[in-house]
């Protein structure tokens, strides 16, 4: 029975308890409210005109406006559980004093009022408890039974009133309510009430009125779609509940209405109970929240329009109100508490109230108010107010169907991290603004002024850098502003710029001659060649060289001379010499770049590579390439990679195909490519994702990179080949889940024998916890990269926070996140492919077990382990090396005559997996087998 | 109470970045860093977060003093260029303490997800990063006050002499601290560049002048570390860094390390450990975890150092 109801409602490890105390206490709930109901009406037609009641529900709708905060504030105050149980228990209190009272006309108006209050506030109550208790997916799988649970208290205290009847008074029933009250109280406090949301924050605690729930609808988009739906709905069924009572008491024998309403309402109440436990939470799962809460508001519309079409026939206005009575505290009830969830905890207990309690009887007030007016307007006739309906009806839908968007969005802000705004950066600067720069420009902190020289440089505002900075006593920042100002049309720094060619500092002194140089002040250059820095002597070699025109530079003494130095000098030297060329690029300079190219520094290079993005000459692809394998100086051999254009991307694609070329050479391809930022960049690296590309670390950094190109550009990737890759992808998360659940499920029996001994754990022991963690690993990596394709997907969302928030601890983020995919991929029906692939991702991306993962995931699995044995062979098997050689290892480590067999047979076929280690250490050599051949 | 700032302070936001991120590699972990950077604003006396929160971000001080105060432990306080809050994030533990704000502060708050998104997306940043935090733990290590004690040894028998299984070596990797916080796969993909070092009694494992490019995990033994200034003497077990964190630090240090029994030792190359690394960015967020809880336990020895005589074994974290 419980396999059953787990499977019928999908209630999972740890909720049954919950959902099932939770459907016990609304069940107790309004059998006591439905027992109220029946003795309130009872004793109120018995003792006043049905006329009064107008004069009634307006009370209860001011009593409820005055009650509100007065409940929001006891939820926030003691929590939502405690603030239910309190009011039950006053409900049980007042309802008893009620009881104990004469029965005057007041008391009984008293006790309508209070009745009609209780059920405005205690179910209110009742849900924000449950939206607390429940995250939005679970809310999903378990508002429906516990909603059932509530229909179903509803039948039995009207059943049980009726029964009761028999024997004792009308008014004992109010004592009966109030009992129940009590165990609904008791009931509620056995559970756990650990919330799901946040703590509300000390600000938020404090009380708030009716007032700001007013404000909250006026100033949140989404409130007031809300607050639309509650009146649209509302207001469309009383108008259609209107009709169904006029055309009923038009056809239907007045002797024979109170039969034809009994036998009706009782179907209807078994339709809604079979709805709430059947239909309502697979249907809301299948095809979503929003889509449910469309449900209701199309077949009012759609039957209603069939009914005008009708003459407003009998038959066709039943079809409306089944529709109604089946729908409205089952699919659709379930569907609006499930909409709310994505609120704010401070922002949900404030609106609630408001737009379950108050705008529903308001509503209702005014539609019975309007629908007086239409009946009492000359020439009415039933289509009439059935054309009402249908009207009000069409905009309920439209409503409902356009909160799809909003409703996302609130996921999406629910799991987005602020970034930075940036249109807070003034393009240009202004007054204040360059004020600033300038103070930071006399910073004794050398970062700080040499960072605000850049500022004013990116901005385009170098003519504010006053010359006096020449002045500065800091070596690096004299050097930055000699390079800036060498970068710039100014002149007015010539003067001080050249007393720095006699400063103490040979940076100083090289940096001015450069920049004198660049401004054709050259009289320095002949009296550079004397000085005793190397790097000023390559300066002015390098200047008077070109000012000379000499073909072939290298050939030069004044420059081969340089490169006769001792190591040291000779590094000065060419640093210095790179960094003129980086200046003024000639091709001539491309010998001297080819010879300084073969310097094993990896530092110089990196000013080689600079050098190289500058003159950009083809032969420079093949002397890059390899460099990529070195990290320093990486970033700058990318960018003249990237310089020289298209035939450098050719070069690069054909050493990523190519399997000899060295692995760390290979690995940072990708990211070049990358780096490219076109069109072919993209095709090149999405074709990489699905090559046979033996190492996943080379397909790991082409997803990167792709992800990159795509995030900060224009280009057009086949969503088909990312949703392919994306399939294989959650196929390995599911595959390697499958393998884990195995191994965990016959973990105890397989290690039986095996087991620590003295606080030493053994080798089995030890050798499992690694190939746990590989296969945690791998799930990891096949999760980050299913959603890495994801955001490639969908470029305009933020994939990478819903990730986040999926590998988090927090089960309410877990739960946004889950039901943020189900919205976004809700479109994904177009082909069975698509549909499988919402499936896997969903499954992946749900609050499972390992074991119920892989149940689910089995039709998507080609094979599923069902024993610790078979899922080791998946193991053995595996392609990934590392993964299969541990395996192996712990296949040892256990003694089994069959699996050692199984080993020998695997190292036979894949000797490579001796080579795991590195040193052929990771099995004795040769493997001797206890019990093999 | 914190409030978003608008245009003005955008030009300190930006000298503060161009400051802080000069002179190192890649700009566009710059702006990648820019981007994700929202400006805050905290008067005199207000909370920048309290114990116990989230430490989902941190907070780089552009100008204003911060004070980091719990109970029972001494008060920190943090001045401009300062990042506050990256201890928290790196140990993915709640805050311990309560930031305050001393004076106005102005500062640039970066989701921790997102600085280790550019920090693994720029990884010689992360290189930079990690010989940083590890120089500099070196030189906080320093201002602790010398000492002479020495721990009772626990005198472990030598294994025999056959090079350890794979299994062993990872194994042995994971008891480690540094590498707590990784994947098993990033120990498998380091385990093969490990030196496995046999050392006797008395055997010198490292001088004082060849303390670089390398560090050394104990596989089994003990080995003795004897620092110069200050001085102390402090001996490493099994799965223990020698020298702890500083260890990483690619400088030379004034240190002498001998074995005190028959000890097997694991060394790394740090440009190999490095290598990997890169592969595996797990190691990464591994060895910044370590090295912020090292210097939370140093922070806090400097501050009690001014009050009592300290272990040698506190010196360098060895447990015992």
């Amino acid at each position: 029975m419980q396999q059953l109801l787990r499977r019928l409602f999908d209630v999972r490890e740890g909720e049954g308890s919950r959902a099932a105390q939770a459907a016990v206490s609304i069940f107790t709930l309004l059998a006591g409210h439905t027992m109220l109901e029946t003795a309130r009406d009872t004793l109120f037609l018995q003792r006043l005109e049905p006329s009064k009641l107008t004069l009634v529900y307006a009370v209860i709708a001011a009593v409820t406006l005055a009650a509100s905060p007065a409940s929001i504030t006891l939820a926030r105050r003691f929590g939502r559980r405690n603030a239910l149980v309190a009011s039950l228990l006053a409900a049980a209190y007042g309802t008893a004093l009620l009881y104990l009272m004469p029965l005057t006309t007041t008391a009984v108006v008293v006790l309508y009022t209070w009745t009609g209050l209780l059920g405005s506030l205690l179910v209110i109550q009742f849900w924000l408890f449950v939206s607390e208790l429940l995250t939005v997916a679970q809310g999903k799988r378990l508002l429906g039974p516990i909603a059932a649970g509530g229909a179903l208290g509803a039948v039995v205290g009207a059943g049980a009133s009726a029964l009761l009847l028999r024997w004792i008074h009308t008014s004992s029933l109010v004592l009966v309510a109030a009992g129940l009250f009590v165990g609904a109280a008791l009931i509620l406090t056995t559970v756990d009430s650990e919330p799901t949301s946040q703590p509300l924050p000390r600000f938020a605690r404090q009380a708030q009125g009716a007032a700001e729930a007013m404000n909250l609808v006026s100033s949140e988009p989404y409130v007031l779609r809300l607050a639309g739906l509650a009146v649209l709905s509302s207001a469309t069924l009383l108008a259609m509940d209107y009709l169904f009572k006029s055309s009923a008491a038009l056809t239907v024998p007045k002797h024979e209405l109170g039969t034809f309403f009994g036998a009706y309402y009782a179907a209807l109440n078994a339709a809604s109970l079979a709805m709430q436990l059947f239909v309502a939470s697979p249907l809301i799962r299948r095809i979503g929240v929003v889509p449910a809460l469309a449900v209701l508001p199309a077949l009012q519309l759609g039957f209603g329009v069939v009914a005008a079409l009708g003459g407003a026939a009998f038959g066709g206005v039943l079809l409306i109100k089944s529709s109604d009575g089946a729908l409205r505290h089952s699919l659709n009830r379930v569907s609006s508490e499930l909409i709310q969830m994505p609120l704010d905890a401070s922002v949900q207990e404030r609106v609630k109230p408001f737009v379950d309690g108050l705008v529903p009887r308001i509503t209702q007030a005014a539609t019975a108010g309007l629908l007086l007016m239409v009946t009492n307007a000359p020439g009415h006739t039933e289509r009439t107010v059935l054309w009402v309906g249908v009207g009000l009806a069409a905009v309920w839908l439209v409503v409902a169907v356009s909160l799809r968007t909003p409703y996302l969005q609130r996921f999406r802000d629910a799991l987005a991290r602020p970034g930075f705004d940036h249109s807070a950066v003034p393009q240009d600067l202004d007054i204040d603004a360059v004020e600033a720069v300038l103070e930071a420009l006399s910073s004794q902190d050398e970062s700080r002024a040499i960072s605000a020289m850049e500022l004013l440089r990116d901005k385009g505002r170098v003519r504010l850098i006053p010359t006096l900075v020449l002045r500065h006593e800091n070596e690096r920042v004299l050097t930055s502003a000699l390079t800036i100002l060498a970068a710039s049309d100014r002149n007015d720094w010539l003067e001080q710029g050249e007393r720095l060619l006699t400063h103490q500092s040979e940076a100083v002194r090289a940096a001015a001659l450069r920049a004198l140089s660049l401004h054709g002040r050259h009289d320095a250059l002949e009296r550079g060649l004397g000085d005793p820095s190397p790097a000023v002597r390559a300066q002015a070699a390098f200047w008077l060289v070109t000012l000379e025109h000499v073909a072939a530079p290298l050939l030069d003494p004044r420059i081969a001379d340089l490169l006769l130095l001792p190591t040291l000098e000779r590094r000065a030297a060419e640093v210095a010499l790179l960094s003129a060329i980086q200046d003024t690029p000639d091709p001539r300079w491309t010998e001297l770049l080819l010879v300084i190219s073969e310097t094993p520094d990896a530092r110089l290079f990196e000013q080689v590579a600079l050098a190289m993005s500058e003159i950009k000459d083809l032969r420079f692809v093949n002397i890059l390439i390899p460099r990529l394998g070195t990290r320093d100086g990486r970033g700058a051999v990318r960018e003249a990679l990237c310089a020289l254009g298209d035939p450098a991307l050719d070069a690069l694609e054909l050493k990523l195909a190519d399997p000899r070329t060295p692995e760390r050479v290979r690995l940072h391809i990708p990211r070049t490519i990358a780096a490219f930022k076109n069109q072919r960049a993209a095709d090149i690296l999405l074709a990489q994702l699905g090559s046979s590309e033996r190492a996943g670390l080379v397909r790991y950094k082409a997803l990167r990179g792709l992800g990159r190109i795509v995030a900060e550009t224009r280009v057009r990737v086949d969503p088909a080949v990312v949703d392919r890759r994306m399939r294989e992808n959650l196929l390995e998360d599911l595959r390697m889940t499958a393998i884990r659940a195995a191994l965990e499920a016959g973990r105890e029996k397989a290690l039986a024998g095996h087991t620590s001994e003295g606080g030493n754990a053994t080798d089995a022991e030890r050798s499992l916890r690694l190939v746990l963690g590989l296969l945690d690993n791998k799930r990891q990596q096949s999760l980050e990269r299913a959603f890495r394709l994801l955001q490639i997907r969908h470029k305009s969302e933020d994939i990478r926070s819903v990730y986040f928030a999926l590998v988090t601890d927090d089960r309410r983020l877990r739960a946004h996140a889950l039901e943020f995919l189900d919205v976004l991929t809700s479109s994904w029906n177009n082909d069975p492919a698509s549909r499988e692939l919402r499936e896997m991702l969903l499954i992946v991306a749900d609050d499972l077990s390992d074991a119920e993962r892989s149940i689910r995931a089995a039709r998507f699995l080609s094979f599923r382990p069902r024993s610790y044995a078979e899922a080791l062979r998946a193991l053995l098997g595996d392609q990934d090396e590392g993964i299969a050689a541990f395996a192996a290892f712990h296949a040892l480590a256990l003694g089994s005559t069959e699996l050692e067999q199984q080993v020998a047979e695997a190292l036979r076929e894949r000797p490579s997996l001796n080579r795991v280690s590195g040193a052929g250490t990771l099995f004795p050599a040769p493997l001797e087998l206890a019990h093999g051949h | 109470m914190a409030t978003e700032r608008g245009v003005h302070s955008a030009v300190e936001r930006e000298l503060f970045l161009r400051s802080m991120l000069l002179g190192r590699p890649l700009a566009s972990g710059a702006k990648q860093l820019g981007r994700g950077m929202r400006e805050r604003h905290f008067e005199a006396g207000s909370v920048l977060y309290e114990a116990g929160a989230p430490s989902d971000d941190v907070y780089f001080i552009v100008s204003g003093n911060v004070r980091l105060t719990a109970p029972g432990v001494p008060d920190w306080e943090f001045g401009p260029s300062s990042v506050v809050g990256t201890l928290d994030a790196d140990l993915e533990r709640p805050h311990t303490r309560t930031a305050r704000a001393l004076s106005d502060v102005e500062a640039l708050v970066l989701n921790n997800d997102d600085r280790l998104e550019v920090l693994e997306d720029n990884f010689e940043q992360s290189r930079t990063l990690i010989l940083f935090m590890a120089e500099r733990l070196y030189q906080l290590t320093a201002q602790l006050p010398g000492t002479d004690s020495v721990r009772e040894l626990d005198y472990a028998s030598c294994p025999a002499r056959e090079p350890l299984p794979l299994v062993e070596r990872v194994l042995t990797l994971r008891e480690c601290p540094i590498f707590s916080r990784c994947g098993i796969q990033a120990l498998v993909s380091l385990a093969p560049f490990i030196e496995e070092l046999h050392v006797a009694p008395g055997q010198t494992l490292f001088e004082r002048s060849t303390t670089r490019g390398s560090f050394c995990v104990v596989a089994s033994g003990n080995i003795e570390l004897e620092r110069a200034q200050p001085h102390g003497i402090s001996h490493f077990g099994l799965g223990t860094l020698v020298g702890g964190a500083a260890a990483l630090a690619d400088i030379e240090r004034d240190e002498h390390a001998r074995a005190v029994s028959d000890s097997v030792v694991l060394r790394v190359r740090l440009e190999e450990f490095f290598d990997v690394m890169e592969d595996h960015f797990d190691l990464a967020r591994s060895v910044f975890a370590y090295l912020a809880g090292e210097r939370e336990r140093v922070m806090n020895l400097i501050e009690l150092g001014k009050t009592a005589v300290l272990d040698g074994r506190k010196l360098f974290g060895v447990k015992g």
